[in-house]
């Protein structure tokens, strides 16, 4: 298993304030990775830089082998926390325009996984509920066969059941030689699906330890360490 | 990959465009169908006919206007919420380029307006409001003759001078739409509580606007003054050229910084939401 992601000394900033500080770290193909920390930690910052969205201000971003770029894109599959759809388009075209663009999506898997969620294909994305709309992003994103998945805060606002659904549509689909890193706060809930964790504060990595580890040489579960961790 | 953006792109903008240029062409049909008739009947009917001849030549007129302002305010909001807002996460997460995204918009907005063109021209020669006024195909072609053969009289090609017309067009063209893109990019890379992007757009595009026609006057007045005020009536078509030859090469310069400006910030510098 080779790194799927890897940054050396990564630094973002926003003008003066500093959201990514100096952050080094790989992340192994097969392993689903948490990425945890607080709100305006940095985890979405780093999701982004590794997505394209954003430029690194100082170090570098590796995903595949390749900087950040076109080759890059190609192989990252990334669901951001926000609705990206235009409202305008069917379902059907959503499915058309991924497989359009990218040529490692399964139209077919798609398909199969809509049918079960009941979202009707000629269905526009204005005409479906925020909890359906997420979800049919999420379907798209997971039926590539990428390398890496990066998925940003996937169960934030929705309900306890589309979480599990969340969870079992991640597992089902993510291939053994890719690599997952999953964003959220939501630890409890994503705890029981994570190989490793990553744990960021203002901008620092703090930990980057396997769950395991965790569990055996703390003695605490992911959840009890974070709250240990980032106490307020 | 640019040809499966373009594809998307004109797809996303023709359903609403495609919707108005049927509208006029709708209203050139009865501009010609109530022509007729009022040219055909008399009394009552045929004055009826008569002023709803000029109420539909009004409403296509009107529409004229309408599908250009639609065909621009559509243009920027697809720019704008496509690249720079929501979309614009799926959209930079493309395995395409920064310059590929910006130029399938320049194209699809071209193609738009060379439509709106052709739907406007088509729909005036259906209507046959030129030819109520005296202005016919025939007319037309020895209006182009004589302009082709007054300028071989002063040594000029007048086949040249069309074609550098038409090209000044297209280049005006391209620099207007990458002027707005360049100010909405702008805009838009502006953060902060309380701003607000669209207004600061506006306001660069203003601020632009009028650095260009500082330029554009400043240019054209060293050119006459260059030629002096007394140019010999021989030589006012090559005069005139040489001016619209430096509105191309000043206008060409002006669309290169606007796209690399929007192109840059847009691998350097986006700012979604």
């Amino acid at each position: 298993m080779g790194n799927i992601l890897e940054c050396h000394n990564l630094t973002k900033k926003y003008g003066s304030k500093v959201a990514l500080d100096n952050i080094s770290l790989s992340i192994n193909s097969g392993k689903i990775t948490g990425l945890l920390g607080p709100n305006g930690s940095g985890k979405t910052t780093l999701i982004k830089i590794a997505s394209g969205i954003l430029s690194a201000s100082e170090g570098e971003v590796m995903a595949g082998g390749n900087r950040i770029g076109v080759e890059s894109k190609k192989i990252v599959s990334y669901l951001p926390e926000r609705p990206y759809f235009s409202p305008g388009m069917k379902v059907s075209e959503t499915i058309k325009f991924f497989k359009d663009f990218y040529s490692d999506f399964s139209e077919d898997a798609a398909a199969e996984m809509l049918k079960s969620l009941e979202i009707k294909m000629d269905a526009r994305i204005r005409t479906l509920s925020k909890g359906n709309r997420e979800k049919v992003q999420l379907v798209l994103v997971m039926s590539r066969k990428a390398k890496l998945y990066l998925l940003d805060e996937p169960m934030g606002g929705v309900d306890p059941a589309a979480r599990d659904f969340i969870l079992k549509t991640i597992l089902m689909n993510y291939n053994e030689e890719a690599g997952v890193i999953i964003s959220t706060h939501l630890i409890s809930d994503v705890e029981k699906v994570l190989d490793d964790v990553i744990f960021i504060r203002n901008g620092k990595m703090i930990l980057h330890e396997s769950v395991d580890q965790i569990r055996s040489e703390k003695g605490k579960s992911v959840d009890a360490l974070f709250r240990e961790v980032f106490a307020c | 990959m640019l040809d499966k953006l373009i594809k998307y792109d004109l797809k996303a903008g023709g359903r609403i465009i495609s919707v108005i240029y049927l509208f006029m062409l709708l209203c050139a049909v009865f501009v010609r169908i109530t022509g007729m008739l009022s040219n055909a009947l008399d009394g009552f009917i045929g004055n009826a006919m008569g002023y709803l001849w000029m109420f539909t030549m009004f409403i296509m007129i009107l529409s004229v206007v309408a599908v250009c302002v639609v065909t621009l305010v559509l243009i920027l909001l697809r720019y704008r919420n496509n690249l720079l807002r929501d979309e614009g996460y799926l959209m930079h997460t493309l395995p395409v380029s920064a310059v590929s995204l910006y130029f399938s918009k320049i194209i699809t907005s071209l193609i738009f307006f060379i439509g709106d063109i052709a739907v406007i021209i088509l729909s005036f020669i259906i209507s046959g409001i030129p030819a109520e006024f005296g202005f016919t195909w025939d007319s037309f072609v020895k209006m182009l003759t004589t302009f082709h053969y007054g300028a071989k009289e002063y040594g000029v090609n007048g086949t040249l001078y069309i074609i550098v017309i038409i090209v000044l067009f297209i280049i005006c063209l391209y620099e207007s739409i990458s002027q707005f893109f360049a100010s909405i990019n702008i805009g838009y890379s502006i953060s902060g509580k309380g701003v607000n992007r669209d207004l600061i757009s506006v306001a660069v595009y203003i601020a632009t606007y009028i650095i260009l026609q500082v330029v554009m006057v400043f240019a054209i007045f060293a050119t006459v003054f260059m030629h002096g005020f007394d140019v010999p009536e021989t030589e006012m078509l090559n005069y005139t050229g040489l001016l619209l030859v430096i509105t191309i090469i000043l206008m060409s310069v002006f669309s290169v910084i606007y796209s690399t400006i929007s192109i840059k910030l847009m691998q350097k510098k986006l700012n979604l939401e």
